[in-house]
């Protein structure tokens, strides 16, 4: 079952490899600096070694898919996913797997009545069009820059040849091993926890850890998907919006890359907050964007002449329609297989307004408690009907009502001896490790019970104020910890 | 100054030979006397000199690329050769000193010999290890067309030994004007070529010339066939063929005016 259910996974990861793998040589292989069966080589090569080496780190945070609470519901989703993004490659146009899988998330979200938050999505959906307009912009002042350069040391031709095709390798090659690295999380992450694979040591110089054989497998399909499907789209990028000369090709890769950067750096958004500055937020952003973007920008500066402006048309109306494609394709095809294959696809999350939980909304808010008083004790089967009886009870703003539902949920952790033995030594610090441990057998009910509780024991837990990249940090080890420590109701002893 | 200590100041200022236009500024020439170099510093010693520099260690990893770099160099060498070539042996020619004539049309025989095998080497290069693949069509374009003044050059000398028509003394300073204007029009294409690999901006500087050396070669041999039909004394055999030398000789500045006209649309290519 595992297997089969991992094959949608690595449906998904072929898709990845097809589409957006193309995005990191696609300027160069378009501009004829570098033959396509290199690019697809260099690429696959360092897909599978940033997958192995350092996409373990998609285990603690889980990626996006970490969310979806059961197997069958994670294949659909990823399938969903892939099958979007094969769609789109088979017509030659670059969208994003991050696109399509923000989609397939929304119809989970919207079959298991689990509630989309719209903040988090709006925050998204906006870095779709600053993401564009700001690689864009990078790609027009770097192509100044550059051009100054050339004019400024008057490089010979086939210097500037030869130098431009090393930037264009070297480029590539980090974009290919943060690929691997970053979007492994994507298409294996959530394999990770149902793995039956064990860790093997070769001649005991290194071991092979269960996680990254499973992201061999994964880095494989990517690799896969490099060679047989991506060159057309490595065309679109190249060719389709707007013939690139090999320098602009390179301008193009780098500015890319500085966008996911900016949207990535968890040191940069530090380094902006603690200095005043409003800091871009740290989401993923789609690849896809970044190159069109930065292609389109480049055209632009030669006042648009050469812009293929109806390819162009067809690639932003792919980038609307991925993400509703997907949607649909996951809601419909989750009803298929929770009623005619009877496969659980979700784990429910209930609601109830537990003595606990008013206590705790009373605190912050006395009105909100009093309105509230009417649903207490009652049992909610999902978030959406929860919300809905609230909303019914009077008006809260916005602050009020994410208090409220996240001091519902009902959601049982059992602190567990083997659980704790299994935890990264490294990630964790010793103090957090004590705290934990002191927690030894104890059942939550409530995740911020959990959090309160360790809190309590450790000044290592407490977020802060002023330190938004250690608060984020410790977010992401509690969020990692619930998912390790959840049980199902019945099994609560 | 001396031949020894020009070759010093050529070390010392790391000119190389490649860069002929600053190269005859390095050594304080005139462009029009730049045919004298050949007679300072053959070519092969000049040529031994550069090949023997060594490669900056920085700039290894670019070895290919520096090597073909000074072969493209030595090819517009060889062409810009062949102009002063063919300009010292029209002099000797007309001065009726056979042995100088041989010895340049020797000379000619062996530049062009080189040119063309430095032409097809290029050629093979360029596409084996696709470089530079939006320019190479246009810049092997370039190659063959310099590559045709050299073989008019060369064509032109040979005529001139194999006919030795009878050019009146009356004709001589046109004849030589005609060619120096013809050579000054292909040396500005050589010079706005050295900048299309080097200097985008730099090309439109020399372009400007070859039209205005072609049109000066226009107006030479416009003369200097109404003066041959005009002239009684010869008869229409001596005529046609004074026309046709004359000819000749202007078709090369008309033909360097040609790969001018494509330079500036590959310029245009390139900078986009």
């Amino acid at each position: 079952m595992f297997l089969f259910f991992l094959s949608s996974g690595l449906f998904l990861g072929w898709s990845l490899g097809a589409n957006d793998a193309a995005n990191i040589f696609g300027t160069a292989v378009g501009s004829r600096m570098i033959r396509f069966k290199t690019a697809a080589l260099l690429t696959s090569l360092f897909v599978i070694l940033g997958a192995v080496i350092s996409g373990s780190g998609a285990t603690h945070t889980l990626g996006a898919l970490g969310e979806i609470n059961a197997l069958a519901g994670a294949f659909m989703v990823a399938l969903s996913a892939a099958l979007t993004v094969y769609l789109m490659t088979t017509v030659g146009y670059p969208v994003s797997t991050s696109q399509a899988i923000v989609g397939a998330i929304l119809g989970w979200n919207f079959f298991s009545g689990s509630l989309t938050d719209y903040h988090s999505l709006i925050k998204i959906v906006s870095t779709w069009v600053v993401c564009p307009i700001l690689a864009a912009l990078f790609a027009i002042l770097l192509y100044k820059i550059v051009g100054w350069i050339i004019f400024r040391f008057k490089l010979h031709m086939l210097i500037l040849d030869a130098a431009t095709r090393y930037g264009l390798v070297l480029a590539g090659i980090l974009g290919a091993y943060a690929l691997g690295a970053n979007n492994i999380a994507n298409v294996m992450g959530v394999f990770v926890s149902v793995s039956p694979f064990t860790e093997i040591s070769v001649f005991d110089l290194f071991t092979f850890s269960a996680a990254q054989q499973l992201f061999f497998l994964g880095g494989l399909a990517i690799a896969l998907g490099v060679f047989t499907y991506s060159k057309r789209v490595m065309m679109t990028v190249g060719k389709g919006i707007f013939r690139l000369s090999p320098e602009a090709a390179f301008v193009v890769v780098i500015a890319h890359a500085l966008v996911l950067f900016l949207f990535a750096s968890q040191r940069l958004a530090d380094f902006l907050t603690s200095h005043g500055l409003p800091a871009l937020p740290l989401v993923p952003v789609s690849s896809s964007q970044a190159i069109v973007g930065a292609v389109v920008g480049i055209g632009l500066l030669k006042k648009g002449r050469g812009i293929r402006w109806r390819r162009l048309g067809g690639i932003s109306t792919g980038w609307v329609s991925t993400p509703v494609i997907a949607c649909a394709v996951c809601y419909v095809s989750l009803f298929f297989l929770q009623n005619v294959f009877e496969q659980q696809t979700f784990k429910p999350v209930p609601y109830m307004l537990t003595s606990a939980a008013m206590e705790r909304i009373n605190t912050a808010s006395p009105s909100a408690q009093k309105a509230l008083t009417p649903l207490a004790g009652q049992r909610f089967a999902t978030a959406v009907k929860f919300r809905s009886a609230v909303l019914q009870q009077g008006d809260f703003s916005q602050k009020e009502l994410d208090l409220i539902l996240e001091s519902a949920e009902l959601f049982f952790l059992q602190v567990k001896k083997e659980v704790i033995a299994g935890l990264d030594r490294e990630w964790f610090s010793t103090e957090q490790i004590k705290a934990i441990k002191e927690l030894e057998g104890k059942v939550f009910k409530h995740k911020w019970r959990f959090n309160q509780a360790l809190a309590g024991l450790s000044p290592d837990w407490r977020p802060t104020e002023d330190d938004p990249g250690l608060t984020s940090e410790i977010q992401n080890k509690l969020t990692y910890l619930h998912s390790r420590f959840r049980i199902e109701k019945a099994k609560q002893p | 100054m001396s031949p020894p200590a020009r070759l010093n100041l050529l070390n010392e200022a790391h000119l190389t030979v490649a860069n002929e236009e600053s190269l005859c500024q390095g050594i304080g020439y005139s462009v029009s006397t730049k045919f004298l170099l050949s007679d300072l510093f053959s070519q092969k010693a000049i040529l031994d000199q550069y090949r023997t520099e060594r490669t900056p260690m920085a700039l290894g990893i670019f070895t290919r690329q520096i090597k073909l770099e000074k072969k493209i160099d030595e090819f517009l060498n060889n062409v810009s050769q062949s102009g002063l070539m063919f300009e010292q042996g029209l002099a000797a020619f007309l001065k009726g000193n056979t042995d100088a004539f041989d010895e340049k049309l020797q000379q000619m025989l062996k530049v062009e010999h080189l040119a063309d095998s430095l032409r097809r080497e290029l050629e093979q290069e360029l596409y084996a290890k696709t470089l530079i693949p939006e320019s190479r069509g246009d810049v092997l374009a370039l190659l063959e067309n310099a590559d045709i003044i050299l073989d008019d050059f060369k064509k032109l000398l040979w005529q001139f030994d194999i006919e030795t028509p009878d050019i009146p003394q009356a004709y001589h300073d046109d004849f030589l004007s005609l060619s120096r204007y013809s050579v000054e029009a292909v040396e500005s294409t050589i010079c706005s070529c050295r900048s299309f690999f080097k200097d985008l901006t730099a090309v439109a500087d020399h372009l400007h010339k070859v039209s205005y050396w072609e049109t000066e070669s226009d107006i030479v041999v416009t003369r200097l066939q109404r003066n041959f039909f005009q002239n009684k004394d010869l008869d229409l055999c001596h005529k046609n063929q004074l026309k046709d030398f004359a000819l000749g000789i202007a078709r090369v500045a008309d033909k360097a005016e040609d790969v001018a006209d494509r330079l500036s649309i590959y310029v245009i290519k390139r900078s986009m």
